[in-house]
């Protein structure tokens, strides 16, 4: 019997871009993964604690513990959302220890999306084919890692360019770029300059934040390159 | 009183108690590369003058003299007591003041003097840096206020780095009340004769 | 004494032995403490325990009153703004019931550094900072990228030096694990002064005097979650590398560095990137107590974040409200917003089709 997997698909791909869960959501089926989505999630309180609004975070945090109280695995496109509710998350209870308790057994079962496929599922090729030029924009908090990098290797088709500097932040941050939007713009524009020297037509992410950042930045530059996540190179045929 | 407040609070801050030992704590990594004296040499010249210093090689005693003299050119010189530097005949050159009455007519040739000259205590080929020592041959304004630095230290003083140093530092640091690692010229003008 | 290893290690094992180091000093601080005023008193220098910069202010004042002195010279041997930047503030202020001024800068390494002889030579007394304190030897170790604190301690006949206590280290040869981590560039001038100059020197102080600073160090040890930030050796490799400020301006890491802690207006400056942590020597998780210290701050005060978070937090518990709240938003997204628009159709708008 195929084993059953829980998307969290997160705010941002919820109402940002969906294609994202979808993208996600057929990849794991041909997996091999019997797939649900629990409509009553929302967020992973990350917002309002990188904002120091600890109460807040808590109680959206509370609500994801309620939703995916029995779920075996739980998957997220996202890796400082998953970072949030398996790192953070049981943190915030300290101060109740069998909350905490819980929290900590479940967000051992969460799991942020490459990771799941090459630590759970164990496979890094899916039949996939994506023939473009494409580079890596690597997520901030953590330093370049080699699991996108191999996951995209198995992609047929795709010739991969790194650009230098990777994992330099794109300037997205949340709430930062609104309070910031001069020093966001300039790291951005950095960003855009580092993947266009690297000549790539698409740049690959595994954050919707980071994607649509970079996004704006190109339609305003008029530049051709295209934002992709992951999961969607991964979906195409 | 301050300080018994300070410490009464540090104490509270961390449970301990007056007069409780210390914890066992880790102990620093020292490394060294091991490299052969040549090795050494090669090393200490390329990052000096990496930093901006310069560097000369005497192959012996007789040669220092020639190039201190090319290089203090005439312009007023103090030069420390270090044994070397008399052996080499520098502080017998023409305007170089190496005895001084006192404190006072030290720092005043010094502040007035174009050119330092002094030995070194030992040598860092790994960063290209001279250690100097205060002691009684070596005052420390002799290589901190004249703006041209001229440092004459033979070869087997030539230590691999840092860490050697501070593997070999004697403890405690009595016998001196200064001892300074210069890397580069900074604002001024260094140049190093090695003495074979 | 510790012979030197045979191998050669990489940087991820001295950042994790120097933070070790640091984190060993900490929790016996005051067993580190007494020792250095033995050893410093042993050397004939005064210690001296300042629980604000003001005690310390003081204590030059009056020592400067004692010995007849006008003139002071002093430096500071950090990178970042410190405890001698805020004396000499201090001092400047009440110039005109001092007489006195301090000269040579509290500079960052890029900018052209000047030094005025007649100051120095003038000066009846040296103030500098530490980069360590070494409390085998009582002995200070300035760390510059110029010798303006080698010169402030050499030429007059007093030094004074004001370490924050956070700084001690426990041996001399301790400094070969940290001096490899201060920055990319060993420093031009790193000078170990052990008090007053020995009986047969030519020059040196006649006197050397040790303020060792609290200044709010005590209560951030006292705090478990921010005692990490007492490891900061004061390198500025953070502050070099953050992407958000450019070299010199203020941001979330001058804030948080501030001893103590400042909850200011910068906090927001930053996207929690985390290069600051990764170039940290000393592998202080510096994103970590920046959100810590925006906790501090929400407590202390509700701005707008609190409110815009309660609010938010509200739908964010409530499934329906959220879809709904979603719908709105989408249908009336900014035009001027439209590089980073929404999507015409929620994913579990997608999904409920999907299935049908």
């Amino acid at each position: 019997m195929a084993k059953r997997v829980s998307l969290f698909v997160t705010c941002m791909v919820d109402q940002f871009l969906p294609k994202v869960g979808l993208a996600m959501a057929e990849v794991l089926e041909r997996a091999g993964f019997a797939v649900e989505f629990r409509e009553p999630q929302t967020c992973c309180g990350l917002p309002a604690h990188q904002a120091g609004c600890t109460p807040q975070a808590r109680a959206v945090g509370s609500h994801f513990l309620k939703t995916f109280d029995d779920a075996d695995f739980v998957v997220v496109p996202s890796p400082t959302c998953a970072a949030m509710l398996g790192r953070d998350l049981p943190r915030l209870f300290a101060d109740d220890p069998s909350a905490q308790a819980n929290a900590q057994t479940l967000s051992a079962r969460v799991w942020e999306f490459s990771r799941f496929l090459l630590e759970v599922a164990q496979i890094d090729s899916l039949g996939a084919r994506f023939p473009h030029r494409v580079t890596l924009s690597d997520t901030c908090p953590a330093p370049a890692t080699a699991g996108p990098r191999k996951l995209l290797e198995g992609v047929d088709g795709l010739e991969y360019v790194e650009m230098t500097g990777p994992s330099e932040c794109c300037g997205f941050g949340g709430l930062f770029r609104l309070q910031y939007p001069q020093e966001a713009e300039t790291m951005t524009q950095k960003q855009v300059g580092r993947i266009l020297r690297s000549g790539a037509t698409h740049v690959v992410g595994l954050e919707v934040g980071c994607l649509l950042q970079l996004r704006g930045a190109f339609e305003r530059g008029q530049h051709a390159v295209q934002t992709v996540h992951l999961a969607e190179v991964l979906a195409s045929r | 009183m301050s300080r018994d407040a300070i410490l009464q609070a540090v104490r509270t801050a961390l449970g301990r108690k007056p007069f409780q030992k210390p914890s066992a704590g880790p102990e620093p990594i020292l490394q060294v590369h091991n490299w052969t004296a040549s090795e050494r040499v090669e090393q200490f010249q390329s990052a000096l003058v990496a930093a901006g210093g310069q560097v000369s090689r005497a192959p012996s005693m007789s040669h220092v003299r020639e190039i201190v003299e090319e290089l203090v050119a005439g312009r007023p010189a103090v030069a420390s007591l270090a044994p070397i530097l008399a052996e080499c005949g520098i502080t017998s050159l023409a305007g170089v003041q190496s005895s001084f009455s006192g404190t006072e007519a030290l720092r005043h040739a010094c502040a007035s003097a174009t050119v330092g000259i002094t030995s070194a205590w030992c040598l860092l080929a790994e960063t290209g840096s001279i250690v100097l020592r205060a002691s009684a041959e070596e005052p420390r304004l002799l290589s901190l206020l004249p703006p041209v630095h001229i440092v004459v230290v033979p070869l087997r003083r030539l230590l691999e780095n840092a860490d050697e140093f501070f593997g070999l530092l004697p403890q405690p640091a009595d016998s001196s009340s200064a001892t300074v690692l210069v890397t580069g010229p900074g604002r001024r003008t260094l140049h190093v004769i090695l003495v074979e | 004494m510790t012979t030197p290893s045979q191998r050669m290690v990489g940087i991820a094992e001295l950042r994790e032995r120097a933070a070790g180091i640091k984190k060993h000093v900490l929790a016996n601080l005051d067993h580190y403490l007494l020792e250095t005023e033995k050893q410093v008193t042993a050397h004939a220098g005064h210690v001296v325990f300042a629980q604000t910069i003001d005690e310390a202010v003081d204590y030059i004042r009056a020592l400067a009153r004692e010995r007849g002195v006008d003139h002071l010279v002093g430096a500071s041997a950090t990178a970042l703004a410190d405890e001698v930047g805020a004396l000499r503030q201090e001092i400047e202020s009440r110039a005109s019931e001092f007489g006195s001024y301090l000269a040579g800068p509290a500079a960052p390494p890029d900018r052209a550094a000047s030094f005025e002889m007649e100051c120095l030579l003038e000066a009846g007394i040296g103030v500098t900072g530490a980069s360590f304190v070494l409390a085998d030897t009582g002995a200070v170790c300035l760390a510059e990228n110029d010798d303006f604190g080698c010169l402030s301690s050499a030429a007059p006949k007093i030094h004074v030096v004001v370490a924050g206590m956070e700084s001690i280290l426990p041996r001399t040869r301790d400094l070969a694990v940290f001096l490899r981590l201060l920055s990319d560039r060993f420093p031009h001038h790193i000078s170990l002064l052990s008090g007053k100059r020995r009986d047969d020197e030519m020059d040196g102080p006649d006197e050397f005097h040790l303020i060792l600073l609290d200044g709010g160090r005590s209560a951030l040890l006292a705090d478990l979650e921010k005692r990490e930030l007492l490891q900061c050796i004061r390198c500025g490799a953070c502050l070099e590398n953050c992407p958000v400020t450019p070299a010199g301006h203020p941001g979330a890491l001058t804030q948080l560095l501030s001893l103590p802690p400042l909850a200011g207006p910068f906090l927001a400056a930053s996207t929690l990137c985390g290069t600051c942590r990764e170039v940290c020597p000393v592998k202080i998780d510096l994103p970590r107590l920046l959100v810590a210290l925006r906790q501090d701050h929400r407590l202390a005060r509700s701005g707008w974040r609190t409110w815009l978070f309660r609010v938010w937090a509200f739908l964010m518990q409530r499934p329906r409200l959220y879809e709904i709240s979603g719908l709105m938003i989408r249908s009336f997204w900014p035009a001027a917003w439209k590089g980073q628009r929404p999507a015409t159709k929620s994913f579990r708008q997608l999904w409920r089709e999907r299935k049908n």
